[in-house]
Order: structure tokens, then sequence, then C-alpha cells
């Protein structure tokens, strides 16, 4: 099956030394034509995301996180520089990069299971396998018991769960998440970032996660990658140093405020700085 | 609660009550103006009426007008509106598809499709296929806008998560547009259907004919009163219930929307 | 950018040509007078337009259609506003409304005729008759649409009543009262037209029929075109009030 990406030219393939970077975005620059100007959303920005590690994306909108992430994920194109991922370059969307968009995209006429099992399907699993994987995922993300409901008859948390359980029926090896928590309560929202904690702990997952919630950053990441607006760009790359697991606890420790402060008052020195530019709309 | 307030209340609970007491007044008042022979004689009361349509319908007259003029308004529907579906769905998903009907579509949109009859006619003549041919033309026409736009309004997530998951364009556009389409190309339908039964009477009214709506104007000529009634109720009955089927129709298929609805009258 | 623009362009010019290229040399392959070439029907038209008969029927036709639909407008407008804010008048009416809405109310024309002989007062109720129903349906959509914070602040701000439907129900309503005429106006041309052709009169689809019967179709088409500007015109004019009227609702309800 095409997986949306080629080997990279030149390098010999294998460039990336074992064990160390997954993702790898060089110089990559993008820019969108609106009516009569151009839209520089991201400009000259080098990434690398390691196996195995959790990296947020913090900014406010309009700073082409979500861009950042599309590109990743092969839904968009650089307009300059490469994007690879396991040392081959993105050329287009690939079932190793599972996207989890911002509110969850299931499918209203299939159920839960089934909405799982669709990706399985695709894969050519024979049906009957496919409904029983689909139903150990929504187990593992809390589930069980909403296998024949239908999206309408769900919450917005629980739609999130099974979105992401949709994605990992892909077996991806990279996570990408938009802001999938950005629609849902306070209270909602950190239960499920626990639970998105506990999964990934256990699945050796690669993740991006867009957030423009600090608190949410910090939680999550190893690192938190904050990015700047007109043009897109990263200001700083900083590495969370709190303990693994991360639990309900992890919110209490002190250095999770000194972390928000200092990121706090970088996001508003960014925003003063730069002139205010018009939203863009995905 | 005060007592004069209580009956009132409890109408509101239920005003299917109301609903039928409006409706059997009207009746009411119907056949009474009629029974006092205060109508003209061309106003038949509600009793009459009825008693004129089972008379017909015991001399197998009504079911001979109703047979070929349902004919007519299904098969043209059912070709029209296939059509039109399958059209408008491609034009969503195809952007130079789109555009290549796009002007076609919008300087002919606005042409009464009935002022197409007289012209067929002469070539085909006072003909099914005529008449056929003019249902299918304006039922075809909601039912392309309608699955157009659908497949236009298409949660772009949706096919982003088909895209990302690996399906070929075959399997998304058969899985993922063609279903989340669904509730748009089904209004279209509802109102192509309406549309074809305009055009059946229409085209029955104008030319020899057999049919409803031609007997409806026969009728009419030859002063036979309570054979035009039933044929008006015949149209009104074959009207109801092929909307009614559709919306059943619809209903089972779009089920999974919950308690929303189409929310669509 | 600007060549993606053009190629648009260009695909929809050129599926105009395909389909007016394919109409003339399915005209002239059949080779009957029947089925006329464009140049013949342009020809028509031109005749027409020119001895002043095409103006005389498209304003007899106009005036009919415009005054069924303006009487429809006015008695939907009431009846919807009324069913949508006082329950009794709902169930009573709404019913029955939802009941006719799908018959072809055109069956209903030979009693008009009944009532009011052939001339121009059957065809106008018969416009009104059929726009009617569509326009109640909207109107009713309309005023029901009000979202309840929107009357608790009008009475908050002790709005009189009148006031209250000049504000805030209007506004609300109107767009769903503009999608309705655009279904409507449609409805309109097309009970115009067939009223027209029954019995001898005036009018465009009297046009039609008279052309049809000397087995002139390059004239009958002549007056399609005629029809079909009509409809894009009614079209574009209501889409235009919609754009200033309520600017606010950009590119709301098809």
């Amino acid at each position: 099956m095409n997986d949306g990406r080629r080997a990279e030219p030149g390098a010999g393939g294998a460039p990336v030394e074992p064990g160390s970077n997954l993702i790898r975005l060089r110089d990559v620059s993008k820019t969108f034509q609106r009516d009569d100007h151009v839209v520089h959303a991201l400009d000259a920005l080098d990434l690398c995301v390691g196996r195995g590690e959790f990296v947020t994306v913090l900014g406010p909108s309009g700073c082409g996180k979500t861009t950042l992430l599309h590109l990743v994920g092969g839904f968009e194109l650089p307009t300059a520089g490469t994007v690879s991922v396991d040392g081959c370059e993105v050329m287009g969307p690939g079932r190793d990069r599972g996207m989890v968009f911002q509110e969850a995209t299931l499918f209203p006429w299939r159920t839960t299971r089934s909405n799982v099992a669709w990706p399985m399907e695709v894969e050519g699993v024979g049906r009957r396998e496919a409904r029983r994987r689909a139903d150990r995922l929504l187990a593992r993300v809390g589930l069980r018991g909403f296998e024949n409901a239908y999206p309408s008859e769900l919450s917005g948390g629980m739609r999130q769960r099974a979105a992401l359980a949709r994605t990992l029926a892909m077996e991806p090896s990279v996570l990408l998440m938009d802001e999938p928590f950005g629609a849902l309560d306070a209270q909602t929202r950190e239960a499920m970032q626990e639970e998105l904690m506990r999964l990934w702990q256990a699945s050796g997952l690669t993740v991006m996660f867009v957030t423009h919630d600090i608190s949410e950053a910090v939680f999550l990441g190893d690192r938190v990658v904050v990015m700047g607006v007109s043009p897109g760009r990263i200001v700083e790359d900083r590495r969370i140093d709190l303990p693994r697991p991360r639990t309900a606890q992890t919110r209490t420790d002190p250095r999770v405020l000194e972390y928000r402060a200092h990121l706090w008052e970088l996001l508003a020195r960014h925003r003063a700085a730069s002139d205010p530019e018009p939203e863009r709309v995905p | 609660m005060s007592d004069g307030r209580a009956p009132l209340a409890t109408l509101r609970e239920a005003p299917w009550i109301v609903s039928i007491a409006f409706a059997a007044s009207l009746l009411a008042i119907w056949q009474l103006g009629a029974a006092m022979g205060r109508l003209p004689e061309y106003i038949l009361g509600p009793a009459d009426i009825v008693a004129a349509t089972f008379d017909q319908i015991h001399r197998g007259e009504l079911l001979d007008r109703v047979i070929p003029s349902l004919r007519r308004a299904l098969s043209g529907f059912a070709i029209g509106a296939s059509i039109g579906v399958v059209l408008g769905l491609l034009a969503g998903v195809s952007r130079p598809f789109r555009e290549l009907f796009d002007l076609t579509q919008a300087f002919t949109h606005p042409i009464p499709k009935i002022a197409l009859f007289p012209a067929v006619a002469i070539v085909l003549g006072f003909t099914d296929p005529a008449r056929i041919l003019i249902i299918a033309i304006a039922a075809f026409f909601p039912a392309y806008l309608n699955a157009l736009n659908g497949a236009l309004g298409v949660n772009p997530g949706l096919v982003w998560v088909g895209r990302n998951i690996g399906a070929s364009r075959v399997r998304i556009f058969l899985q993922v547009v063609l279903p989340a389409s669904l509730p748009r190309t089904v209004v279209g339908l509802r109102i192509s259907l309406m549309v074809s039964f305009i055009m059946m009477v229409a085209t029955e009214l104008v030319g020899h004919s057999d049919g409803l709506g031609a007997g409806l104007m026969d009728a009419y000529l030859e002063a036979e009163y309570g054979e035009m009634y039933a044929g008006i109720l015949a149209v009104a009955v074959c009207g109801v219930l092929a909307n009614a089927i559709l919306l059943l129709v619809s209903r089972r298929l779009l089920s999974w929307q919950g308690a929303g609805g189409t929310g669509h009258d | 950018m600007t060549s993606r623009i053009d190629r648009g362009t260009m695909r929809k010019v050129a599926g105009v040509l395909i389909a007016l290229a394919a109409w003339q040399s399915f005209a002239m392959s059949s080779g009957s007078r029947l089925i006329p070439g464009i140049e013949d029907i342009a020809i028509e038209f031109a005749g027409l337009a020119l001895n002043g008969e095409l103006a005389d029927h498209t304003l007899t036709s106009l005036s009919q259609g415009l005054l069924g639909l303006f009487i429809a407008f006015s008695i939907a407008s009431v009846s919807g506003y009324a069913a949508a804010r006082n329950w009794a008048v709902d169930a009573a009416i709404h019913p029955l409304v939802s009941l006719a809405y799908p018959v072809p109310k055109l069956a209903l024309y030979p009693l008009v005729i009944l009532l009011l002989g052939l001339g121009w007062e059957s065809r106008t109720a018969q416009v009104a008759l059929e726009c009617f129903f569509p326009l109640f349906v909207h109107a009713h959509a309309g005023a029901k649409a009000v979202a309840p914070r929107m009357e608790w602040l009008a009475r908050n701000v002790d709005a009189s009543p009148w006031q209250a439907a000049r504000d805030v129900i209007v506004p609300t309503a109107m767009p769903y009262m503009l999608t309705g005429l655009r279904i409507a106006i449609p409805i309109m041309l097309i009970v115009t037209t067939v009223t027209e052709f029954i019995g001898d009169s005036q009018g465009l689809g009297y046009l039609i029929a008279r052309s049809a019967s000397y087995f002139d179709t390059a004239s009958a088409f002549a007056v399609i075109v005629v029809l079909g500007a009509l409809g894009l015109l009614g079209d574009r004019l209501v889409v235009l009030a919609r754009d200033r009227l309520v600017f606010w609702e950009k590119g709301a309800s098809l």
C-alpha cells in the first residue's frame, strides 16, 4: 500500500541514526495565496521529534501550528524544505501517521464500533476480526458498553475517545493531535489528558500535540515547542523536566507553575511584538 | 392554578384536539352550507364528494386514471432524480466536472420546464414519452442541486480521515461522501417528487390524454362535478402518499442523525 | 492562482459552448424543421421582440404572476407569523398546510375556473394558491427561529409588541422569508405558464401554445428563453435583496 512517503533522495535512504529522531522538518516554509496577498504560515522552520517522544506545540491562533501538523500528516505539502518521517520524505497522508482532529470526525452514520473498525476494514481485515479488535480498542479508551451507540448519542469527551480509538486502529507509529480536547469542558479535558498519558505510556507512540492551552502543553509534553506569529516560526523549544508517569498529582508539582509562568510571559511578549494579523481559518 | 385556566392548559398539552376540532368544524360548515343549498351547484359538500369518489372507485374509472398518471410521474421521477443525484454527487467531488456544468445549469434551471411541453409534444406527440421526458427534466434539477450542495458541504475532516486511513478515492466516495451528503440528497429527492406530481397534472391538463389531470379537465368541461372532485381527491391522496412513503424511507436511511431528524418540513 | 481562476472560467464557458454545440448539431442532423437551430430561435426572437408582442405578453404574464405572488406572500406572512406565535392557531392551521403541501394544487384549477372564470383572476388565484405553501412554511420557520434570549432581551428593555416584531422578529425571519421567495418564484412561473396554456388568452404561456399550434417550435423556444431569463432575473433580485437586507448572514440557506 502506498503510505504517502518515499525514501529520502541522496542521503542513502537512512540518514537518521536509529533510536533518535523519527520526525524531522528541515527548513520548512509554507505560504498560502489568499485573494491578493501571500500569507506566510511557516517560515524556514526546523524541528526534530525523537522516537517515542511526546512533543506539544504551543502557540496563539494563526501561528501555523495546525499547518505544521498537516505537513507532518501529509495533508499539505511544504512550499519549501522537507518533512521526513522515519527517514522517508512525506508526500501524502499515510497510515503510519494517525491524525486526531479538533472536533471528533466520526462518521455519524456508523456506530462507535463500526467507526473504529473502518480503518481495519479498509486494510482488508475480515469484518468479524475487525469488530473484535474494535471492541478491544474501545475498552482501552474506556468506552466499553457504547459499542452500538451512534456518535450523536455520545458526549463530546466520549466522541474524542472513540476518534482516538479509531486512529489507534490504524496502528500508527506517530500520533498527530490537533487541539483534540479544545472543545471539552475543563474537568473533562483534565480527565482526558490523564487518560491520554496512561495510554501513551503503555504504547511507545511518538506524539505531536497541538494546543493553545499552556497548562495542557506543560502537563503532557516532554518538550514544549512555542510558536510565534507572522510568519509562523519556533520561538522556543523547552524541555519539561517533570517525572513520568504523569498523573493528577503532577499538576501540583511546583515546577509546573514555574513552566507555566515562563511560557505565559514568553507568549505575551511575542503577542505584543507581532503585528495584529487576521486569524487563519483552516 | 385557577379553575378558569385549567381547560386551556390541558388543551395546550394536547394540541391535536384543536387540530381535529378545527378541521372538523371546517368540514361541518362546508357540509352545512351544501345541505342548505347556499353554495353554487359546482361546490359539492364533503359527503357528496366522498360518495362520488366511492362511486368512481366502484366503477373502476378512478383506477383507470390513477394508473397511467402514477406510471408517468414515478418513471419520470425515477429517471430524472437518479440522473440528477449521480451527476450532482460527481459534480460535488470533481471541480472540473462542476465547472463544466455550472453555467449551463444556471441558465436552464430557471426555465419553467412545463414551457417545453408544447414544443416537445410537437415532436413526440401528446404521448407518454413526451410527458415522462418533461417530468424527468423537471425532477432532475432539485435532485442535482441538492446532491451537489450535499457533496460540497461534506465536513472535509471526514474526507481527511479517509485519506489518513489510506482509503482509495472510490472507497472515500462510496463510504464517506455518499452517506455524508445523504441528508441533503434526500431533501432534494422529496422536492423532485413534489415537482414530478405537479408536472404530472400539468402535462395532463394540456392536450389529449388519459390520466388524472385529463380526467379533471374533461369533468370540468362536461360539468360532471362529482367526477371532478373525485379526481382532485385522488391527486391529493397520491401526492400525500408518495411523500409519506419517501419520508418514511428517508427516516430509516437517516436514523443515525439522532433526535434532530432532518429538520425539514 | 490567477491561472486557476482563468481555467475555471474557461471550463464554465466551455460547458455552455458544448451544450449549445450539442443542441445545434442535434438540430442540424435531425434535418427536421421541428427541431430549430440556434439561429432559427434567434431570428424568431428578434421578430417577436421587434413587433412588440414579446413585451406585451411578458407584461401580462408578469403582472398576473407577481400579483399572485404578492397575495400569497401577504397571507403567508400573516398566517405564518400568527401560527408561530400562538399555539392554538398553529394547532389549527399547521397540520392542514403540512398535509396539503405535497399535493399539486394545480388539480384545483378547474374548480378555481368555475369560481373565478377563465380570465386573469383565476390565473392569479392559482398562482397565489400554489405559492402560498412554501412561503407559509418559511415564514413559520422564520418566526419560530427567534432565539428566546432575544425575546427576553426585548422584554427586558420594555419593547412594545410592535417594536419587538419590528426589531427582533422580522429581522430574524427575513432570511427564511427570502428563501421561501426563491422557491416561490419558479413556482409562480410554472403556474402562470400552465394556466396560460389553457383557453385562448394572453401571456407567454399562450404565446408558446399558439406557436406550437402552428408547429412553430422556433418561436416557442424563443419564448422559453424569455421565461428562463425572467426566472434567473427574479432569483438574482432576491439574492441581491438578501445580501442587502440580511447582510449579517453571509451565504446562509442555499
